[in-house]
């Protein structure tokens, strides 16, 4: 029957805490993986090279349709098949951890290609090609008329993506990994399954938290960057913020 | 070392043998949380409700917030004991532990998407708008057939594209029934790789399998989308 200790709850709460710490590690080392290789993708999916463009597409499309279980599988047991036949290197000594953050840097590259090409998009092209007949390099413009308006658009969904990363990222469990998911799994074995709603309701608590925190703070930074570029402008004269709030250009 | 062959075919037609039961999970899952999650995105819709507002956007953010698999492990769990509570508190001749695991993923995979598709389903109300719901009263119609009518087949199609993704992403879901013994295209092939740890190939034909539903799904949602894009607003 249904019982719940607070007690018991507090105590595995710092049980649980301290695997937080490789949570988070795989989401960075997932996330730099995906704005590393996902910029490149995106570059790909906006490039004239037809053969790129649909190897970026055709990657995006399987990655998008293969469910991160079989993913973080095939990587845990193909990688050091691969590894062992095309180099002889032994890699299954290897800390679990490292074929996690793999497997879901392959799907955020994926996801954040995506992410980068909208944003990329939402920017109009005139401002692009006015940069360049005001003097600016290609690169010049890309990184001073481009990318922080482009920045700004994807804030949310960045948010978004970590939140996910650090659901499926949770999967890492059944190919051993011992993060915070993990480690409650051992827990409640330990415990022959008695504490199962204090464990896992204080686990779900701090996925929750945690994600109800990412999305806080992405939301502070799309408002801080908005006001700021905002300020920006009204300092230099170009623009009036209107009492709705958003902007409009004066003549 | 090299690739089985022969037991990525045997594995291939272990999974297709399963693929009916992965998509009867994500079929019931839309049938029973589709009319659910509109009629809770209808409900938030409305001015009034701040209490119901507040309930349902709970939900959705602890839905959002959690993996689904510990939600799999909390309400798998905690399911049985509370069903086999009400049935003895109605008395009904009814055996709790009979029921199959695949009702209880049902469940499960419900509790999730109901939270998704109605965030999914307020996108869509609020592209659709308020004036449209006020000129059908005003042309005569009622309250349940301005929706039926005049709302949903707006709201729905305004949203397509995201409700593709919500599909793929409940078909994706489905391979976790793995934790609960439910015996779809993940549970089977991996029961059988982990027999002669033949891992790799049977997971590159799930792969395969999952990507080729997946993609077939997206193809049906273009044709249907391109079908109703006669009414269609922007979302």
């Amino acid at each position: 029957m249904f019982r719940y200790r607070p007690e018991v709850a507090w105590v595995y709460l710092f049980k649980l805490l301290p695997y937080l710490k490789v949570t988070l590690f795989y989401m960075a080392g997932a996330l730099a993986i995906g704005i590393v290789f996902g910029a490149g993708l995106a570059m790909m999916k906006l490039g004239k090279n037809r053969p790129l463009r649909y190897f970026a597409v055709g990657y995006t499309a399987v990655m998008r349709s293969l469910p991160p279980i079989i993913l973080i599988f095939l990587i845990y047991h193909g990688v050091p098949l691969l590894a062992r036949r095309l180099w002889q290197v032994n890699i299954s000594g290897l800390d679990t951890v490292y074929f996690v953050i793999l497997a879901l840097g392959l799907s955020s590259v994926a996801t954040l290609s995506e992410i980068m090409k909208s944003a990329y998009l939402s920017v109009s092209g005139g401002q692009y090609e006015a940069a360049v007949s005001n003097g600016f390099t290609p690169f010049q413009a890309f990184r001073r008329i481009m990318f922080p308006q482009a920045l700004r658009v994807s804030i949310p969904n960045l948010g978004n993506a970590l939140v996910i990363l650090m659901k499926e990222g949770s999967l890492g469990y059944t190919v051993g990994l011992i993060d915070i998911m993990g480690r409650a799994n051992l827990l409640n074995s330990t415990a022959y399954g008695n504490d199962i709603y204090e464990i896992f309701f204080t686990l779900a608590a701090i996925y929750w938290l945690a994600s109800v925190l990412i999305d806080r703070s992405f939301r502070f930074l799309e408002n801080k960057l908005s006001l700021e570029r905002r300020i920006r402008l009204k300092e230099a004269g170009l623009i009036a913020a209107n009492p709705q709030g958003g902007i409009t250009r004066e003549p | 070392m090299s690739l089985d062959f022969a037991f990525m075919k045997s594995s291939f037609f272990l999974a297709a043998g399963a693929v009916p039961l992965t998509l009867f999970i994500t079929a019931m899952t839309l049938l029973a949380s589709l009319p659910l999650a509109f009629i809770i995105a209808v409900a938030r819709s409305g001015q009034k409700g701040k209490v119901l507002n507040l309930i349902f956007s709970l939900y959705v953010s602890a839905v959002r917030g959690t993996p689904i698999i510990v939600q799999i492990l909390i309400i798998y769990t905690m399911l049985p004991d509370l069903l086999k509570f009400l049935i003895e508190k109605l008395g009904l001749p009814f055996d709790v532990y009979a029921i199959n695991n695949v009702f209880y993923a049902i469940l499960i995979f419900s509790f999730s998407s109901i939270a998704f598709l109605s965030e999914v389903f307020r996108a869509g109300l609020r592209a659709v708008g308020r004036s449209q719901y006020e000129a059908a009263l005003a042309a005569g119609l009622s309250g349940f057939r301005a929706y039926t009518r005049i709302i949903a087949p707006q709201a729905v199609s305004a949203v397509l594209p995201v409700l593709c993704t919500s599909v793929n992403n409940l078909i994706k879901m489905t391979s976790l029934c793995f934790a609960i013994a439910v015996n779809e295209i993940t549970g089977v092939v991996r029961v059988a790789a982990s027999r002669n740890l033949h891992f790799v190939e049977g997971f590159l034909i799930i792969a395969a399998i999952y990507v080729l539903i997946c993609l077939t799904v997206e193809w049906g949602f273009k044709i249907l989308e391109n079908k109703v894009r006669a009414h269609k607003v922007s979302a």
